[in-house]
C-alpha cells in the first residue's frame, strides 16, 4: 500500500511535473522504438523496455542492492552504448543529419574559386556524360563531394585535380581505361580523383537486383554528406544516392535540376528556356 | 475561388499532420506512453 501512497503523493504534489516527466520519457522511448524498427530490430524494443523497468526496480534504495543498483542506474548509458555498437552506420547517419545544415545547398558552398557559370558548365558536362554513358550501358559512379571530402577514400584512388569535362568523364569510365573501376570524386568544376574505392552499404533493404556499384554509391552517401550519381552497366538507368537513399530513373532534366539544387544555383536563362521548350513540346 | 482552394489545401495539410500524430503507428505510440507511465510509477513508488 505504501507503494501506491507514495505514487499518489507525488502526483498530487506536482501534477504538471509528473505529466511532463511521463510525456518526455514516452517521447524518448518512442524515438528509440522508431530507430530500432527502421533497423529491423523490433524485438530489441521489448528487451530494452524490460531492461529499463527492471533497472528502475533493482536500483531502488529500499531493496538495498547497492552494486547492481548503481550499475542499472546508469542503464541508459549502457543502452545507448549498446545501440551505437550494434548500429554504428545508422547512428553515424543520424548524428550527421543533426550536424549537417538543413539546406543541402549550404553544404555545397561555392567556396571553390569557381563562378556560377563555370558550375553550370560543369553540371551540363556531368549530365551529358551520364546520358552518353547511359545510352552505351557504360557503368559509372560519380561522387559530388563537399569541402569535408573523405580523405582516406580519395587516397585509395588516383588524384587528378583536372578540370571536369564530358570527354574526360567518359574517358575515365571507358572499360578499357585503368581508372574505370571505382568512383570519380568531383568538387566544384574539378575532378579530384578517380578509381576510388567506396565503402559498401550493409543495408538489407536494397533491391537484390542492384549490384555492387549501387551499393557503393549508397554506402558512401550513408556515411558522408555527398551526392552520388550511378549509371547502371546492365540497364543504363541513372540513379542518385543521397543520405543513404537511392532514387532511380533520372532523366537529363531531373539530373540537371538535382545538381543545380544541390549546388544551390539559380536556374540560368538557358536552362529555363530549355525547360520551357521541353514543356511546349 | 482561389481562397477556397487555399483553405482546402491548408485543411488538408492540418489533417495530414493530425493523422501523422494521432493515427500513424498508434500501437507503438501507445506502447511508448504505457511504458513511460509504468517506469515512472515504479520510479515514484520505490
Amino acid at each position: 500500500m505504501w507503494f501506491f501512497e507514495r505514487v499518489y503523493d507525488k502526483m498530487v504534489d506536482k501534477p504538471w511535473a509528473c505529466a511532463i516527466d511521463i510525456a518526455l520519457t514516452a517521447l524518448l522511448i518512442y524515438g528509440v522504438i522508431v530507430f530500432l524498427r527502421k533497423n529491423n530490430a523490433k524485438r530489441l524494443v521489448f528487451v530494452i523496455l524490460a531492461f529499463l523497468a527492471i533497472g528502475v526496480v533493482l536500483s531502488s534504495p529500499y531493496l538495498g542492492l547497492t552494486v547492481i543498483g548503481t550499475l542499472l542506474k546508469y542503464s541508459m548509458v549502457i543502452i545507448i552504448a549498446a545501440v551505437l555498437l550494434l548500429f554504428p552506420q545508422e547512428a553515424r547517419r543520424g548524428l550527421l543529419k543533426i550536424a549537417s545544415p538543413r539546406d543541402t545547398h549550404e553544404a555545397y558552398t561555392t567556396a571553390y574559386d569557381v563562378s556560377d557559370e563555370q558550375l553550370h558548365a560543369a553540371i551540363n558536362d556531368i549530365v551529358r556524360a551520364a546520358q552518353n554513358m547511359s545510352k552505351k550501358n557504360v557503368g559509372a559512379l560519380i561522387v559530388i563531394s563537399t569541402q569535408n571530402m573523405p580523405e582516406h577514400i580519395i587516397d585509395s584512388g588516383t588524384k587528378l585535380d583536372a578540370v571536369l569535362s564530358c570527354a574526360l568523364l567518359e574517358s575515365i569510365f571507358n572499360t578499357k581505361a585503368p581508372l574505370h573501376d571505382g568512383a570519380v570524386f568531383v568538387r566544384g568544376n574539378r575532378i579530384v580523383a578517380a578509381g576510388c574505392f567506396l565503402p559498401l552499404s550493409q543495408s538489407n533493404s536494397i533491391d537484390k537486383e542492384l549490384g555492387t556499384r549501387h551499393r557503393a554509391g549508397i554506402g558512401v552517401s550513408e556515411n558522408y554528406n555527398v551526392l552520388t550519381i550511378i549509371v547502371s552497366e546492365e540497364t543504363g538507368v541513372i540513379s542518385i544516392a543521397q543520405g543513404g537513399e537511392l532514387t532511380r530513373y533520372f532523366d537529363s532534366q531531373m539530373l540537371t535540376d538535382k545538381l543545380e539544387q544541390t549546388y544551390g544555383l539559380q536556374a540560368t536563362p538557358e536552362s529555363t528556356r530549355r525547360r520551357k521548350r521541353g514543356r511546349e513540346a | 475561388m482561389q481562397n477556397n482552394k487555399q483553405d482546402e489545401n491548408g485543411r488538408g495539410k492540418f489533417a495530414a499532420v493530425l493523422k501523422k500524430i494521432f493515427v500513424d503507428n498508434i500501437g507503438w505510440k501507445l506502447l511508448a506512453i504505457v511504458s513511460a507511465a509504468v517506469i515512472w510509477t515504479l520510479s515514484a513508488g520505490l
